[in-house]
């Protein structure tokens, strides 16, 4: 890929215009920043060293374009070209362009695949008026008109993929603002395209070449039903204003999703993310100021490091990074500098000027349609509150008051859970919110309830009003009865009792009281959990996630990178088997370098198995990785969302293929390691019989294939009441697919959130279930459960129930069951785990 | 350094060039504020920063060699990379060129000389696009170049070729003053660059100065 050097006499504008370019080309094309000089009093300047070595970082043998500023830029930059070594001179071009925008038209043109000449000459008409730079008469071809729709209309981002979409076609590509009237512009330039000054609601028409014209306007029609990629809605503002609060709620029952089990009661508090507004009080001594505020960077950093290291094991390395992204807050050194200058300038105190600061910033982050440059600013709030509260004097909302407090959110962030630390919280309650956001899942570990997704009214109840929160059945009670709190009180009992007793038997097998016997496993998404897992009882792991090894970072792991980390993993387990998924990107699980296209319905896409037979490179470099760690201990490899026996049959064809391979170059791995198949697209359920003596075992994974039988999108709150793994229609598909496998001789796991959910244990023990795999979390309970039953009474149920006609019938069967069979406390089942069966898939 | 007939020296050795390269350091260090003086009207004001600390940086770097080439080739590298602005690219390329055909060579004679301030003009014209009279280094080093070759042709010694040099930088540097600048900052004026004398102009006779006094002076 050709790379760009950008020079400047100001380092700042250099590395600026780098950020933006990255955002705008939405791929990873090199660019590197060369400006100011290494003068830390008069930095503004440029030096042809620097230039030469960023040169040489873009590197590789690619051709390197680099664009310069005023005057010296110039000069400096023809010098570092001169220093070269011929062969790198000759692929090194000086672009004559205005810097902005040649560089923004050049890393869009480059990572839309574009030839140089192509790059030069956009990068160098990047200044032109659209008419010059297209021809300004009608072009001739196939037209049709568009509606833009989105709200950035057609400019940065979404004028970056429209000009790679269109670049994939041949032939002449016209674009026309109908609305403001401009001349035809070419749409393969993002010169042509900016330029044309497309915003929301203008009618484009685009013209084409016959034999390219339909796929083109479907292209076109795709973008727009994606939104170009840009988020459905605009972010909703961080402040408690964004919930209209024109009424207030005193008492009564408020329904929500359950997260993290148990019972609390306490006053309520809401937290208000907005900045409060500060006055500028005037100071005869901005140095003193500073000294303040640098003093309250410094103790933000420590709460941040004490909270970090208070509780080592609870993070995962990607919690981690949540942290890492706040103490950069802390230490950015723009927002450092702004603070002293106006201080100084204005001789007014730190708060006001920090306030502004943060406030500025955070607008920044904001306005930008990636998120995760979005979700950044955020993170600006939460550092510049935390900050404020310690220059100001005042504690934060989170850690104020006296006596019990439950916080209530609008939505909480992962970094809410996080930097949770006052002892007086004892519950939290959301107005929004997934179980199976990173938040929701991180927030189900706490050790007091959560209730998500409570509703608008939770923002109406009266700040201090006494509220019950019933994290175990998702309910939040506003000044409850006393009748309700002894009723609350006596369930809290029994469940720390019942908590107590599922520690104790967490260690030992499940077994029925009849004497059968099962494997619980442990499902996991990071190696960062194998600490809990190996304290949770669990026989082994019935489900490794791969994706987060693909996830956040520029470019897929290597071969070396997988296997140095599955040997970690299976040398870790000491013998217990690791049954890896292949990696299930796809969906609204997207990883930028992957590059690909927005989709429709995502869910019914390119993802799972379908997306890595497209891109075997990937598949291959993971397989061959997994088989070498099979070298060191059990492993069993799975596909994930097989949907026939043919997709099945080229996976395990990829795989012979990386057998023989490793074989000839003589590497160590498990000849006999058993492959296997989620089933989870009801295809593959109804086609059990057919797939299974091809495979080694089944994996039911019970999230999509509720979801798909039962056409109810899991994430969409609207449907959550038909989303119902309990519906008939499901454990039909369930019982069909256990029954194949047994016919042919295989095992049958599961691996979604129900196999977690001891008011399923019964059902699928009686339909013949081997295998469990759940959050560890949930296996101490499970087993308890377990223990308890009979498998002659299961199978009585499973048969019952498999003919019941609704999910409610079902579970009013199975409590009853279980109410019979000496379960303590039934507000102990007869809830949903916290569990995902995909972490990320939020 | 030798003499002929115990006179003025008749070559330039590597150890006469380190002390103009040394000569050079201390008079751009004593001219800085009067450098900065004359780019603050009609460039950036840092001209007399820039070369004080470039050539600070050059006396850091200068090798123990007796080899020109390596010499002039060091001199250009750390002015390369440490004057900032225009004033390092353009006194690095002309050092750099320079010292290209000079590797190896311990002492340079007139005629030497005289290429090697031919090669330092074609550099600087190449770097910087320019020509006599548009107000920049070259009004003063052209006029340099040529009085030198005229006079090391006419049979001077050295220093007295050195002088003619000097005297004809001298008025070409003040030639500059009634010039309008055709390139870098003081371009942008327009008009209003006239009457100032160019800072950079002015570096290159005082560095030229500094290779006459370092002869003259020879022991």
């Amino acid at each position: 890929m050709i790379g760009i050097v950008i020079v400047s006499h100001s380092r700042k504008l250099s590395d600026g215009l780098k950020e933006l370019a990255d955002a705008m080309s939405q791929a990873p094309v090199p660019i590197a920043s060369a400006g100011g000089i290494d003068d830390l009093e008069e930095p503004l300047g440029t030096d042809a060293v620097r230039v030469l070595e960023a040169i040489r970082e873009i590197g590789n043998g690619t051709a390197v374009l680099i664009f310069a500023d005023i005057g010296s830029a110039r000069l400096n930059a023809e010098m570092a070209i001169d220093l070269l070594e011929p062969d790198e001179r000759a692929r090194t071009h000086f672009c004559d362009a205005p810097l902005v925008e040649g560089v923004l038209a050049a890393a869009v043109q480059i990572a839309a695949g574009s030839d140089l000449q192509t790059v030069l000459r956009e990068a160098k008409a990047a200044a032109q008026v659209v008419g010059e730079a297209a021809g300004s008469k009608e072009p001739e071809g196939l037209a049709r008109e568009f509606t833009i729709r989105n709200r950035l209309g057609l400019h940065a981002r979404p004028a970056a993929k429209f000009v790679q979409a269109m670049n994939a076609f041949a032939g002449d590509i016209r674009l026309v603002n109908v609305t403001k009237g401009k001349p035809a512009a070419n749409a393969k330039s993002i010169n042509g395209v900016m330029l044309s000054e497309v915003s929301a609601h203008d009618t484009i028409r685009m013209v084409a070449p016959p034999p390219e014209a339909s796929a083109v306007f479907a292209a076109v029609e795709e973008l727009i039903a994606t939104n170009f990629g840009e988020d459905e809605l605009a972010p909703m503002p961080r402040t408690s204003a964004s919930v209209p609060q024109d009424r207030t709620i005193t008492s009564g029952i408020l329904k929500g999703i359950p997260i993290s089990k148990g019972y609390a009661l306490g006053s309520i508090r809401h937290i208000s993310r907005a900045l409060p507004e500060i006055a500028a009080r005037q100071t005869a001594d901005p140095e003193a100021e500073i000294a303040r505020f640098e003093a309250a960077l410094a103790d933000a950093e420590t709460e941040l490091r004490q909270l970090l290291e208070a509780e080592d094991n609870r993070f995962s390395s990607y919690d981690r990074k949540i942290f890492e992204a706040h103490v950069e807050v802390l230490r950015d050194p723009e927002m450092y500098e702004r603070v002293l200058k106006s201080v100084r300038a204005r001789r007014i105190c730190a708060e006001a000027v920090w306030r502004d600061v943060v406030a500025e910033t955070s607008q920044t982050y904001a306005a930008l349609s990636d998120p995760l440059l979005r979700a950044r600013g955020e993170d600006v709030i939460d550092v510049g509150l935390r900050v404020l509260h310690l220059l100001t004097g005042t504690p934060s909302e989170t850690h104020a008051g006296q006596g019990e407090v439950v916080l209530a959110f609008d939505d909480l962030r992962p970094s809410d859970v996080l930097t949770l630390n006052a002892d007086n919280v004892v519950g939290l309650c959301t107005v929004f919110g997934g179980k199976t956001s990173h938040a929701g899942i991180l927030a189900s570990s706490l050790k007091i309830p959560v209730v998500f997704a409570v509703g608008r009214d939770l923002a109406a109840v009266a700040e201090n009003a006494e509220v019950m929160v019933d994290g175990t059945n998702g309910i939040v009670t506003v000044a409850p009865e006393r009748e309700a709190i002894v009723q609350m009180e006596t369930a809290q009992f029994a469940w720390e009792r019942r908590l107590a007793a599922a520690e104790a038997v967490k260690k030992l097998s499940a077994v029925t009281a009849d004497g059968h016997a099962v494997r619980v496993a442990a499902n996991m998404a990071s190696p960062d959990e194998l600490g809990a897992i190996a304290s949770s009882g669990a026989d082994e792991i019935g489900l490794f996630r791969t994706e987060f090894l693909f996830m956040r970072r520029s470019a897929a792991p290597d071969e070396e990178e997988q296997y140095a980390l599955y040997r970690r993993i299976v040398q870790g387990l000491g013998g217990l088997p690791l049954t890896a998924r292949t990696m299930d990107i796809g969906g609204d699980k997207q990883v930028a370098y992957m590059d690909r296209p927005p989709e429709a319905n995502p869910n019914l896409g390119w993802r799972g198995l379908r997306y890595s037979l497209d891109v075997p490179e990937l598949l291959d470099t993971q397989l061959s990785a997994l088989l070498r760690a099979s070298a060191h201990g059990p492993v069993r490899i799975m596909f994930p969302l097989v949907s026939s026996l043919d997709e099945f049959r080229a996976a395990r064809h990829r795989l012979d293929r990386i057998k023989e391979r490793l074989d000839r170059e003589g590497a160590a791995f498990d000849k006999n390691v058993e492959v296997g198949i989620m089933v989870e697209v009801p295809a593959a359920a109804l086609t059990a019989d057919v797939l299974a003596p091809e495979v080694d075992f089944f994996s039911i994974g019970t999230n999509d294939l509720t979801q798909y039988v039962l056409a109810a999108d899991r994430a969409n709150p609207k449907v959550q009441n038909l989303f119902d793994p309990f519906h008939p229609a499901v454990l039909r598909l369930i019982d069909r697919t256990i029954r194949a496998g047994r016919d042919s001789g295989i095992w049958t796991g599961m691996c979604g959130a129900m196999a977690g959910n001891p008011l399923a244990a019964p059902v699928l023990t009686g339909l013949g279930l081997d295998e469990f795999s759940m959050n560890p979390r949930d296996i101490p309970e499970f087993k308890l459960i377990y223990r308890d039953l009979s498998l002659a009474d299961c199978r009585a149920l499973a048969d019952d129930v498999l003919r019941l006609p609704s999910a409610g019938a079902v579970r009013d069967a199975i409590q009853s069951f279980l109410d019979g069979h000496s379960v303590e406390d039934s507000g102990f089942v007869g809830h949903e785990s916290g569990e995902s069966d995909r972490i990320g898939r939020d | 350094m030798d003499r002929a007939m115990g006179g003025a020296p008749a070559v330039l050795t590597g150890s006469a060039v380190r002390r103009w390269v040394e000569k050079s350091a201390k008079v751009l260090a004593e001219n800085r504020a009067y450098l900065t003086d004359l780019d603050s009207p009609i460039g950036d004001a840092d001209h007399g920063n820039n070369m004080d600390r470039g050539y600070k940086a050059v006396l850091e770097k200068l090798p123990e060699s007796d080899d020109i080439g390596e010499l002039l080739k060091a001199v250009a590298m750390a002015l390369i990379s440490k004057v900032g602005g225009a004033a390092g690219p353009l006194y690095g390329t002309l050092f750099l060129q320079a010292s290209k055909p000079l590797t190896g060579v311990r002492e340079m004679d007139g005629a030497a000389l005289a290429q090697f301030f031919d090669d330092a003009v074609a550099g600087v014209k190449m770097r910087g696009r320019s020509d006599a009279g548009m107000k920049t280094m070259l009004d003063t080093l052209i006029p340099a170049a040529e009085a030198f070759r005229q006079a090391n042709g006419d049979g001077d010694d050295l220093a007295a070729a050195l002088r003619a040099a000097v005297d004809a930088a001298e008025a070409g540097m003040k030639a500059t003053i009634p010039m309008r600048a055709q390139r870098g900052r003081a371009s942008y004026l327009g008009e209003r660059s006239i009457g100032h004398q160019d800072p950079g102009a002015t570096s290159s006779y005082l560095i030229l100065q500094a290779l006459a006094d370092v002869v003259a002076e020879a022991p």
